[in-house]
Protein backbone atom coordinates (compact mmCIF):
# COMPACT_ATOMS: atom_id res chain seq x y z
CA UNK A 1 0.00 0.00 0.00
CA UNK A 2 2.64 2.46 1.07
CA UNK A 3 4.72 1.58 -1.90
CA UNK A 4 1.88 2.03 -4.36
CA UNK A 5 1.03 5.44 -2.87
CA UNK A 6 4.65 6.49 -3.13
CA UNK A 7 4.84 5.33 -6.70
CA UNK A 8 1.71 7.28 -7.51
CA UNK A 9 3.11 10.39 -5.85
CA UNK A 10 6.31 10.02 -7.77
CA UNK A 11 4.41 9.59 -10.96
CA UNK A 12 2.34 12.72 -10.31
CA UNK A 13 5.46 14.61 -9.30
CA UNK A 14 7.14 13.45 -12.47
CA UNK A 15 4.22 14.60 -14.56
CA UNK A 16 4.25 18.01 -12.90
CA UNK A 17 7.97 18.39 -13.46
CA UNK A 18 7.52 17.20 -17.01
CA UNK A 19 4.80 19.75 -17.65
CA UNK A 20 6.90 22.52 -16.17
CA UNK A 21 9.89 21.53 -18.24
CA UNK A 22 7.87 21.28 -21.42
CA UNK A 23 6.37 24.71 -20.89
CA UNK A 24 9.35 26.68 -19.74
CA UNK A 25 12.64 24.95 -20.35
CA UNK A 26 14.43 25.72 -23.62
CA UNK A 27 16.03 22.27 -23.46
CA UNK A 28 12.68 20.52 -23.38
CA UNK A 29 11.33 22.98 -25.95
CA UNK A 30 13.79 21.58 -28.47
CA UNK A 31 11.89 18.34 -28.37
CA UNK A 32 8.68 20.18 -29.21
CA UNK A 33 8.00 21.21 -32.76
CA UNK A 34 8.15 25.03 -33.05
CA UNK A 35 4.86 24.85 -34.93
CA UNK A 36 2.20 23.65 -32.54
CA UNK A 37 -1.14 24.24 -30.89
CA UNK A 38 -1.17 23.60 -27.15
CA UNK A 39 -3.69 24.33 -24.44
CA UNK A 40 -3.91 24.52 -20.67
CA UNK A 41 -6.99 24.49 -18.45
CA UNK A 42 -6.68 26.30 -15.12
CA UNK A 43 -9.60 25.78 -12.80
CA UNK A 44 -9.47 29.04 -10.83
CA UNK A 45 -12.66 28.01 -9.03
CA UNK A 46 -10.90 25.06 -7.41
CA UNK A 47 -7.41 26.55 -7.48
CA UNK A 48 -5.82 23.71 -9.45
CA UNK A 49 -5.21 22.56 -13.02
CA UNK A 50 -8.30 21.31 -14.81
CA UNK A 51 -7.67 17.57 -15.20
CA UNK A 52 -9.66 15.23 -17.42
CA UNK A 53 -11.27 18.05 -19.37
CA UNK A 54 -12.48 16.92 -22.78
CA UNK A 55 -11.55 19.32 -25.58
CA UNK A 56 -12.61 19.09 -29.23
CA UNK A 57 -10.39 20.65 -31.89
CA UNK A 58 -12.13 21.65 -35.11
CA UNK A 59 -11.11 23.62 -38.18
CA UNK A 60 -13.31 25.97 -40.16
CA UNK A 61 -14.08 24.25 -43.45
CA UNK A 62 -16.25 26.55 -45.54
CA UNK A 63 -19.05 27.65 -43.24
CA UNK A 64 -18.82 24.85 -40.68
CA UNK A 65 -16.30 23.62 -38.14
CA UNK A 66 -15.03 20.14 -38.92
CA UNK A 67 -13.85 18.02 -35.98
CA UNK A 68 -10.18 17.08 -36.21
CA UNK A 69 -9.70 15.34 -32.90
CA UNK A 70 -10.82 15.10 -29.29
CA UNK A 71 -8.25 15.26 -26.51
CA UNK A 72 -8.31 15.18 -22.73
CA UNK A 73 -6.20 17.10 -20.23
CA UNK A 74 -3.92 15.30 -17.80
CA UNK A 75 -3.43 16.06 -14.11
CA UNK A 76 -1.35 19.08 -15.17
CA UNK A 77 -4.33 20.60 -17.03
CA UNK A 78 -2.61 20.00 -20.36
CA UNK A 79 -3.04 17.22 -22.88
CA UNK A 80 -0.12 14.78 -22.89
CA UNK A 81 1.02 16.05 -26.31
CA UNK A 82 0.44 19.16 -28.43
CA UNK A 83 -3.05 19.16 -29.92
CA UNK A 84 -1.49 19.79 -33.32
CA UNK A 85 2.14 19.78 -34.28
CA UNK A 86 4.46 20.34 -37.23
CA UNK A 87 2.99 20.36 -40.71
CA UNK A 88 -0.51 19.88 -39.30
CA UNK A 89 -0.42 23.46 -38.00
CA UNK A 90 -1.83 25.07 -41.11
CA UNK A 91 -3.02 28.64 -41.53
CA UNK A 92 -6.74 28.66 -40.89
CA UNK A 93 -9.46 29.21 -38.37
CA UNK A 94 -9.77 26.77 -35.50
CA UNK A 95 -12.08 26.09 -32.60
CA UNK A 96 -11.25 24.51 -29.25
CA UNK A 97 -14.44 23.37 -27.53
CA UNK A 98 -13.93 22.82 -23.80
CA UNK A 99 -16.46 20.55 -22.07
CA UNK A 100 -16.79 22.70 -18.99
CA UNK A 101 -20.06 21.52 -17.42
CA UNK A 102 -19.03 17.86 -17.68
CA UNK A 103 -15.81 18.75 -15.89
CA UNK A 104 -17.46 20.57 -12.99
CA UNK A 105 -20.21 17.96 -12.69
CA UNK A 106 -17.46 15.36 -12.39
CA UNK A 107 -15.95 17.35 -9.52
CA UNK A 108 -19.30 17.40 -7.76
CA UNK A 109 -19.90 21.12 -8.25
CA UNK A 110 -23.61 21.92 -8.15
CA UNK A 111 -24.62 23.56 -11.44
CA UNK A 112 -27.96 24.97 -12.60
CA UNK A 113 -29.92 23.06 -15.19
CA UNK A 114 -29.08 23.82 -17.90
CA UNK A 115 -25.62 24.95 -16.72
CA UNK A 116 -24.73 28.59 -17.40
CA UNK A 117 -21.61 27.46 -19.25
CA UNK A 118 -21.74 24.06 -20.91
CA UNK A 119 -19.22 23.79 -23.73
CA UNK A 120 -16.97 26.83 -24.14
CA UNK A 121 -15.85 27.54 -27.70
CA UNK A 122 -12.58 29.40 -28.24
CA UNK A 123 -12.15 30.39 -31.85
CA UNK A 124 -8.81 31.63 -33.08
CA UNK A 125 -6.74 31.81 -36.23
CA UNK A 126 -3.38 30.33 -37.04
CA UNK A 127 -2.13 33.23 -39.15
CA UNK A 128 1.40 31.91 -39.66
CA UNK A 129 3.21 28.71 -38.70
CA UNK A 130 4.20 29.24 -35.06
CA UNK A 131 3.47 28.09 -31.52
CA UNK A 132 -0.06 28.87 -30.38
CA UNK A 133 -0.72 28.30 -26.70
CA UNK A 134 -4.36 28.70 -25.68
CA UNK A 135 -4.98 28.74 -21.93
CA UNK A 136 -8.45 28.74 -20.44
CA UNK A 137 -8.87 30.22 -16.96
CA UNK A 138 -12.14 28.81 -15.84
CA UNK A 139 -14.96 28.83 -13.29
CA UNK A 140 -18.56 27.61 -13.71
CA UNK A 141 -19.51 31.28 -14.28
CA UNK A 142 -16.65 32.80 -16.23
CA UNK A 143 -13.60 32.25 -18.35
CA UNK A 144 -10.60 34.01 -19.81
CA UNK A 145 -8.47 33.07 -22.74
CA UNK A 146 -5.51 34.62 -24.52
CA UNK A 147 -2.57 33.88 -26.74
CA UNK A 148 -0.10 32.48 -24.24
CA UNK A 149 3.42 31.19 -24.59
CA UNK B 1 -29.08 70.92 -32.96
CA UNK B 2 -26.10 68.74 -32.24
CA UNK B 3 -26.16 69.71 -28.60
CA UNK B 4 -29.83 68.81 -28.32
CA UNK B 5 -29.25 65.48 -29.97
CA UNK B 6 -26.42 64.67 -27.63
CA UNK B 7 -28.54 65.78 -24.68
CA UNK B 8 -31.35 63.48 -25.70
CA UNK B 9 -28.99 60.61 -26.24
CA UNK B 10 -27.47 61.09 -22.80
CA UNK B 11 -30.93 61.10 -21.25
CA UNK B 12 -31.86 57.94 -23.08
CA UNK B 13 -28.60 56.34 -21.97
CA UNK B 14 -29.21 57.44 -18.40
CA UNK B 15 -32.68 55.95 -18.56
CA UNK B 16 -31.31 52.69 -19.87
CA UNK B 17 -28.70 52.61 -17.10
CA UNK B 18 -31.40 53.15 -14.50
CA UNK B 19 -33.50 50.41 -16.02
CA UNK B 20 -30.54 48.04 -15.82
CA UNK B 21 -29.97 48.99 -12.19
CA UNK B 22 -33.65 48.40 -11.43
CA UNK B 23 -33.66 45.05 -13.18
CA UNK B 24 -30.75 43.76 -11.10
CA UNK B 25 -31.85 45.21 -7.77
CA UNK B 26 -33.37 42.99 -5.12
CA UNK B 27 -36.60 44.99 -5.13
CA UNK B 28 -37.86 45.48 -8.69
CA UNK B 29 -39.80 48.67 -9.32
CA UNK B 30 -42.80 46.73 -10.52
CA UNK B 31 -44.59 43.75 -9.06
CA UNK B 32 -43.97 41.75 -12.21
CA UNK B 33 -40.38 40.52 -12.31
CA UNK B 34 -38.26 41.95 -15.07
CA UNK B 35 -36.21 39.48 -17.00
CA UNK B 36 -33.69 40.58 -19.54
CA UNK B 37 -30.29 40.03 -20.97
CA UNK B 38 -27.70 42.77 -21.28
CA UNK B 39 -24.15 42.89 -22.52
CA UNK B 40 -21.22 45.30 -22.25
CA UNK B 41 -18.04 45.43 -24.29
CA UNK B 42 -14.92 46.75 -22.57
CA UNK B 43 -11.94 47.38 -24.81
CA UNK B 44 -9.08 46.52 -22.45
CA UNK B 45 -6.53 47.16 -25.22
CA UNK B 46 -7.36 50.88 -25.40
CA UNK B 47 -8.93 51.25 -21.97
CA UNK B 48 -12.29 52.46 -23.26
CA UNK B 49 -15.79 51.05 -23.68
CA UNK B 50 -16.09 49.18 -26.96
CA UNK B 51 -18.25 51.49 -29.09
CA UNK B 52 -19.64 50.39 -32.42
CA UNK B 53 -19.12 46.66 -31.87
CA UNK B 54 -21.55 44.52 -33.83
CA UNK B 55 -23.10 41.83 -31.63
CA UNK B 56 -25.26 39.02 -32.95
CA UNK B 57 -27.71 37.34 -30.60
CA UNK B 58 -28.79 33.75 -31.24
CA UNK B 59 -31.05 31.22 -29.58
CA UNK B 60 -30.38 27.53 -29.89
CA UNK B 61 -33.00 25.46 -31.65
CA UNK B 62 -32.09 21.79 -31.78
CA UNK B 63 -28.60 21.53 -33.19
CA UNK B 64 -28.43 25.03 -34.68
CA UNK B 65 -28.46 28.58 -33.43
CA UNK B 66 -31.10 30.93 -34.87
CA UNK B 67 -30.32 34.66 -35.17
CA UNK B 68 -32.68 36.71 -33.00
CA UNK B 69 -31.26 40.17 -33.57
CA UNK B 70 -28.11 42.10 -34.37
CA UNK B 71 -27.18 45.15 -32.31
CA UNK B 72 -24.32 47.66 -32.28
CA UNK B 73 -22.87 48.84 -28.97
CA UNK B 74 -23.27 52.51 -28.08
CA UNK B 75 -20.67 54.98 -26.78
CA UNK B 76 -20.88 53.26 -23.39
CA UNK B 77 -20.13 49.84 -24.89
CA UNK B 78 -23.65 48.59 -24.26
CA UNK B 79 -26.40 47.48 -26.59
CA UNK B 80 -28.83 50.35 -27.01
CA UNK B 81 -31.81 48.01 -26.84
CA UNK B 82 -32.58 45.01 -24.66
CA UNK B 83 -31.70 41.71 -26.26
CA UNK B 84 -34.64 40.01 -24.58
CA UNK B 85 -38.02 41.59 -23.76
CA UNK B 86 -37.87 43.71 -20.60
CA UNK B 87 -41.25 42.50 -19.34
CA UNK B 88 -42.29 38.97 -18.62
CA UNK B 89 -40.31 35.81 -18.01
CA UNK B 90 -37.18 35.10 -20.02
CA UNK B 91 -37.35 32.21 -22.40
CA UNK B 92 -35.19 29.46 -20.91
CA UNK B 93 -32.66 27.86 -23.18
CA UNK B 94 -29.24 28.12 -24.68
CA UNK B 95 -28.08 31.35 -26.23
CA UNK B 96 -25.08 32.70 -28.08
CA UNK B 97 -23.60 36.17 -28.39
CA UNK B 98 -21.18 36.71 -31.26
CA UNK B 99 -18.97 39.78 -30.90
CA UNK B 100 -17.33 41.15 -34.06
CA UNK B 101 -14.05 41.87 -32.35
CA UNK B 102 -11.61 42.05 -35.27
CA UNK B 103 -13.83 44.48 -37.21
CA UNK B 104 -13.83 46.70 -34.15
CA UNK B 105 -10.08 46.66 -33.50
CA UNK B 106 -9.34 47.16 -37.19
CA UNK B 107 -11.53 50.26 -37.08
CA UNK B 108 -9.62 51.42 -34.00
CA UNK B 109 -6.35 51.12 -35.93
CA UNK B 110 -4.92 48.22 -33.93
CA UNK B 111 -2.38 46.18 -35.92
CA UNK B 112 -3.88 42.74 -36.57
CA UNK B 113 -2.45 39.72 -38.36
CA UNK B 114 -4.26 38.33 -41.38
CA UNK B 115 -6.35 36.39 -40.55
CA UNK B 116 -6.76 38.04 -37.13
CA UNK B 117 -5.99 35.83 -34.12
CA UNK B 118 -9.45 36.56 -32.77
CA UNK B 119 -12.11 37.45 -35.32
CA UNK B 120 -15.57 36.85 -33.88
CA UNK B 121 -15.92 35.78 -30.26
CA UNK B 122 -18.71 33.32 -29.62
CA UNK B 123 -20.00 33.24 -26.03
CA UNK B 124 -22.40 30.34 -25.47
CA UNK B 125 -24.44 30.34 -22.26
CA UNK B 126 -27.76 29.22 -20.83
CA UNK B 127 -30.62 31.15 -19.31
CA UNK B 128 -31.81 28.73 -16.65
CA UNK B 129 -34.01 30.89 -14.42
CA UNK B 130 -36.74 32.97 -16.02
CA UNK B 131 -36.99 35.59 -13.27
CA UNK B 132 -33.31 36.51 -13.13
CA UNK B 133 -31.33 39.17 -14.92
CA UNK B 134 -28.45 38.05 -17.10
CA UNK B 135 -25.55 40.36 -17.80
CA UNK B 136 -22.84 38.96 -20.06
CA UNK B 137 -19.88 41.34 -20.48
CA UNK B 138 -16.90 40.89 -22.76
CA UNK B 139 -13.47 42.22 -21.77
CA UNK B 140 -11.65 42.21 -25.05
CA UNK B 141 -8.28 42.81 -26.69
CA UNK B 142 -6.96 41.57 -30.06
CA UNK B 143 -5.23 38.68 -28.21
CA UNK B 144 -7.49 37.84 -25.31
CA UNK B 145 -10.93 38.02 -23.84
CA UNK B 146 -12.80 37.40 -20.63
CA UNK B 147 -16.48 36.85 -20.02
CA UNK B 148 -18.55 36.07 -16.96
CA UNK B 149 -22.02 36.22 -15.52
CA UNK B 150 -22.18 39.83 -14.38
CA UNK B 151 -24.87 41.87 -12.67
Amino acid sequence: MNHSVERRDLLIGGLAVGALAAATSPVAAETLDPHRITLHVLDVYSGKPGANVTVDLSVLDGQTYRLIKTVSTTVSGRPAAPVLSGEDVKVGEYELLFHVADYYSGLGVKLPNPPFLNKVPVRFAVFEPAAYHIPLLLTPWSYSTYRGS
Amino acid sequence: MTTNEIGRRDLVAAGAALAVAAASSAAPAQAQAKSRLTTHVLDTYNGVPGEGVTVEFYKRDGESYVLQKTVVTNHDGRAGEPLLPVEGPASLGQYRLVFHVADYFRKMGAPLPDPPFIDRVSVDFAIYEEKEHYHVPLLSSPWSYTTYRGS
